[in-house]
């Protein structure tokens, strides 16, 4: 048996433990660590009694003895044996089915044009990074959406005898979805007709080509709609150019506030927004505060993997970000432990990452046996054609891993191949991970060219990091134990999906 | 200062008056005293030196000593902040992440009978009736449901996940064949399920019996007036036929409360005696008859693990799972409860509205008095007293003597 635990400290210096296999954190007397570290040392209870007694009260340390024991016997906290090994079995095709059969499959993702008006310095979608496509004319016909539609709609009709309550989504992305939005009608009319559940249809535009018609259009049909937005003149149009260079800042917003002024009361809108090292995060804060605009759905950074895009900035533009995020972390913090109300951005942008750790795995929670590691999704879940028809498991990975086709429906065979290419490359030390049951890896994260790779040193840095924002996450709850309550009442309503 | 906390497995439920510690590891519920909960309040938001300060400094800290020589929580020289141990993430999946859905017990009744006068006494609750095959209303008010529209219904169920069903029958020995189809049917549409049957002893007949014999792995369940004097004679005849054919019995004694004689015991021994389960059925007239076959003290807090502690904060334990549907073709959670759907709109129809989750999800901390319980997370109770407390509070005392606003037992 070795301890397997994390130690932490908040603001305070106040100790806890975090205990992996449980997902508990727990308040560390120093009795606590040293009672665990010695069971971890194969010592007897007498023999840790005798030693402990010396610095510390007798009933105390009996207490928690006691307490490490049951802990350890009923919920396999704590400790574990040295001897448990990765996951490295093969996933059968009759398995990746049978996760389908008990209606896994949630989304799917049109990728309605691979062209963009647009000629963001980041995309993923671009000579900026490798292995993904780049720009191109290619355009989704209806014939091809129409053919992916029927059949995510017959397997939703035999899931719906198993999950009376199924909703669906269908998304559309690009590219531009906008600049084929005669193509978003009809297939919006054809999936009125004959969607076998509710369908919530969802949208990622960079809003340029927002007009009355189609905000109408948007408003009538319910679409969720998702508008790129990075913040201030100054930080939007650094990165969000069209191709000429020229920013895109002053009709990105126009439209938004003709949107909101037509239909003040429509919510199912909001923003995205992605910064990198160069945002002036502060200027953010202030211009979402300033400006009443949709709320913000998550703030991203720019991605990465794969790409060079970092290789621009200076040490003093890192060291000038850093030091901005610590002072908002506090500012953060601060507001957090007195109840105080925070502006949508630094919450959007401190919550969201924290909202892992906040919520992560417990004890019982069980992922699927296929991808048992990471928070990736099992593939099909999601499923993202691209214009010609191809499947992809998500609109965020590379080419290189199709699994299938709108003619022949989902390649379970190509799953499989997937997911033990995936496993073998990048699950194999999970088991042993303190951060097993928060970890972002996915799919899309670690893809290269028809392989996958975890980016260098990245398992440490993001250990190091869950226990810099557990420290954040107990030192708001030492002050206010409600700090996240409502956090976890609209992460339950997210999955709600309300159609 | 020093502060007291709590491991993670053990929980302060606080009620109206008292509270109590949830013992989650060992399925423990500790009561503690008045003066107990309230230093225990205080040790929730202040250190010992304050609770010392504000209670009597020896009990604060008798009470502090036996807690830690318990191994039920331990002193930090900070205010640390703790956590209970919580099997699972805080929310369930909904929506577009909904697991399957699981039908742990589909009840039906058919061609009800009221041979025991039941309905002539103006029932004010049918507590447990789940058990029997009591109708679910005066059965002379309506028109039956046609057993071809129930097999169809069933036949489009197919898909769904159903583990057990009972068929509660009141007049079997007309209908035998009706109820031998509706059997294939639930077995052809659900190949695992298993089925059981409710139905009195009158029903029980040399030729029902040969007719129960050739539906393999049948449980029949016997449905009795307890208080009929003579019933326990018939009951062996019954019983000993049912099992010499080879078919499992289960026993409900009926009480219909018609006069002040408790024959729990005695039914009781007989089904101990013969190895028979037993469950019971009482008809409640008003808010002091007292169920006979619950005892109303300290030994209703059940054993609560941590399972059973998060089900019973989310869900109603009796009728989670439950669905429905009676003798007139209204679908519920419950048979006697409230009906919300009808086989004529459909079984799905009422799924996919969310009709079940009214009544899996009503829990007892939002029943009448029960929500200002401390054992609110360790007591199970018939749903139909749960929510006839709600407007008529004095109902619970049928079940429960315990009074949470005064912290005492009133037996």
């Amino acid at each position: 048996m070795r301890p397997f635990v994390e130690s932490f400290e908040t603001r305070d210096k106040h100790k806890y433990i975090y205990d992996v296999e449980t997902g508990t954190v727990v308040p560390d007397n120093d009795v606590l660590s040293l009672v665990i570290k010695k069971i971890g040392e194969d010592k007897k209870d007498p023999e840790i009694s005798n030693e402990l007694n010396r610095d510390f009260p007798k009933t105390i340390v009996e207490a928690t003895l006691k307490f490490v024991r049951r802990w350890q016997a009923a919920y396999g906290g704590f400790l574990r044996n040295t001897s448990v090994l990765g996951h490295s079995h093969a996933v059968s095709e009759a398995a990746v089915y049978q996760e389908y059969d008990m209606g896994a499959t949630y989304l799917m993702v049109l990728n309605l044009t691979e062209n963009c008006n647009f000629r963001c310095k980041y995309c993923y979608l671009s000579e900026e990074y490798r292995f993904t496509r780049n720009r191109t004319e290619s355009k989704m016909n209806f014939e091809t959406a129409k053919e992916a539609i029927d059949r995510y709609f017959s397997y939703l009709e035999r899931i719906k005898k198993k999950i009376p309550n199924k909703k669906a989504g269908i998304t559309f992305y690009g590219g531009e979805p906008l600049l084929e939005f005669p193509l978003i009608k009809m297939i919006v009319n054809y999936c009125r007709e004959k969607e076998p559940v509710p369908i919530v249809f969802n949208m990622t535009s960079n809003g340029y080509l927002l007009n009355d018609e189609i905000s109408k259009f948007i408003v009538q049909n319910n679409i969720h709609l998702a508008i790129s937005l990075d913040g201030s003149k100054a930080n939007h149009d650094r990165n969000r150019v069209m191709p000429h260079g020229i920013g895109s800042f002053e009709t990105v917003l126009k439209n938004i506030r003709k949107f909101m002024q037509a239909y003040p009361d429509y919510h199912d809108i909001g923003i995205i927004s992605v910064f990198d090292v160069r945002t002036d995060l502060r200027e953010n804060v202030r211009f979402f505060e300033e400006n009443k605009l949709p709320r913000i759905f998550f703030i991203s950074e720019v991605a990465s993997s794969n790409t060079d895009y970092y290789d621009r900035f200076s040490r003093e533009d890192f060291d000038k970000y850093n030091q901005t995020y610590e002072e908002l972390l506090e500012e953060y913090i601060r507001a957090k432990q007195s109840g105080e109300r925070i502006s949508n951005y630094l919450e959007m942008f401190f919550e969201a990452p924290l909202s892992m750790t906040i919520i992560r795995l417990r004890a019982k929670d069980a992922k699927s046996k296929l991808v048992p590691y990471t928070n990736t999704c099992v593939p099909g879940m999601k499923i993202s054609v691209r214009a010609d028809g191809t499947y992809d498991i998500c609109e965020r990975i590379n080419a290189t891993f199709p699994v299938g086709d709108v003619e022949h429906g989902i390649n379970t065979k190509a799953v499989c191949e997937v997911i033990d290419e995936y496993n073998k490359a990048v699950t194999k030390d999970c088991k042993n991970c303190t951060a097993v049951k928060n970890c972002p890896l996915c799919f899309a994260y670690t893809n290269g060219d028809r392989c996958f790779s975890i980016p260098d040193n990245f398992c440490k840095r993001w250990r190091k990091q869950q226990l810099m924002k557990l420290s954040a996450i107990y030192t708001i709850l030492e002050k206010n134990s409600h700090a996240f309550d409502l956090l976890q009442n609209s992460l339950e309503n997210s999955f709600a999906f309300n159609a | 200062m020093s502060h007291f906390r709590l491991f993670p497995d053990v929980i302060l439920i606080e009620g109206s008056c008292k509270g109590a510690l949830y013992f989650l590891t060992e399925g423990r519920v500790i009561q503690l005293g008045e003066l107990e909960s309230r230093i225990m309040s205080q040790l929730r938001i202040a250190s010992i030196e304050s609770a010392c300060n504000d209670f009597d400094q020896i009990a604060v800290n008798k009470l502090i000593q036996s807690l830690v020589e318990d191994a039920l929580g331990t002193i930090y020289s900070e205010d640390v902040y703790s956590e209970s141990y919580i099997p699972n993430m805080p929310f369930e999946l909904r929506g577009y992440l909904e697991p399957i859905l699981i039908i742990e017990e589909l009840s039906i009744e058919l061609y009800p009978t009221d041979p025991y006068k039941i309905w002539t006494t103006n029932p004010k609750v049918v507590f447990q009736g789940c058990n029997s095959c009591i109708p679910t209303e005066n059965p002379v008010k309506k028109d039956f449901l046609d057993t071809e529209r129930l097999c169809s219904e069933i036949q489009s169920t197919a898909e769904l996940e159903i583990k057990n069903a009972t068929l509660h029958i009141g007049d079997l020995r007309n209908h035998e064949n009706d109820i031998v189809s509706v059997i294939e049917i639930l077995r052809k549409a659900h190949p695992e399920i298993d089925v059981g049957i409710t139905t009195y002893p009158e029903e029980i007949s040399d030729k029902t019996i040969s007719l129960l014999k050739k539906i393999p792995n049948l449980q029949v369940t016997i449905s009795f007036n307890a208080e009929v004097v003579e019933i326990l004679s018939v009951l062996t005849q019954t019983c000993n036929s049912l099992s010499n054919a080879g078919i499992p019995v289960t026993l409900d004694a009926i009480f219909p409360h018609q006069d002040d004689v408790n024959r729990y015991s005695v039914v009781k021994d007989f089904a101990t005696n013969f190895g028979y389960q037993l469950r019971t059925t009482e008809i409640i007239h008003s808010s002091t008859e007292y169920i006979y076959s619950i005892d109303r003290g300290k030994s209703r807090i059940e054993k609560t693990d941590s399972d059973a502690f998060y089900a019973k904060q989310r869900y109603s334990i009796c009728q989670y799972g439950k669905l429905a549907i009676n003798a007139y073709g209204e679908i519920g959670c419950c048979l006697f409860g409230k009906k919300t759907g009808s086989l004529e709109r459909g079984i799905y129809d009422w799924l996919s509205n969310n009709e079940h989750r009214k009544g899996w999800e009503s829990p007892k901390r939002c029943a009448g008095v029960c929500e200002s319980c401390e054992n609110r997370f360790a007591c199970v109770d018939c749903a139909l007293i749960e929510q006839i407390s709600k407007t008529e509070p004095d109902f619970l005392k049928t079940i429960c003597a315990y009074n949470p606003f005064s912290g005492i037992w009133e037996m």
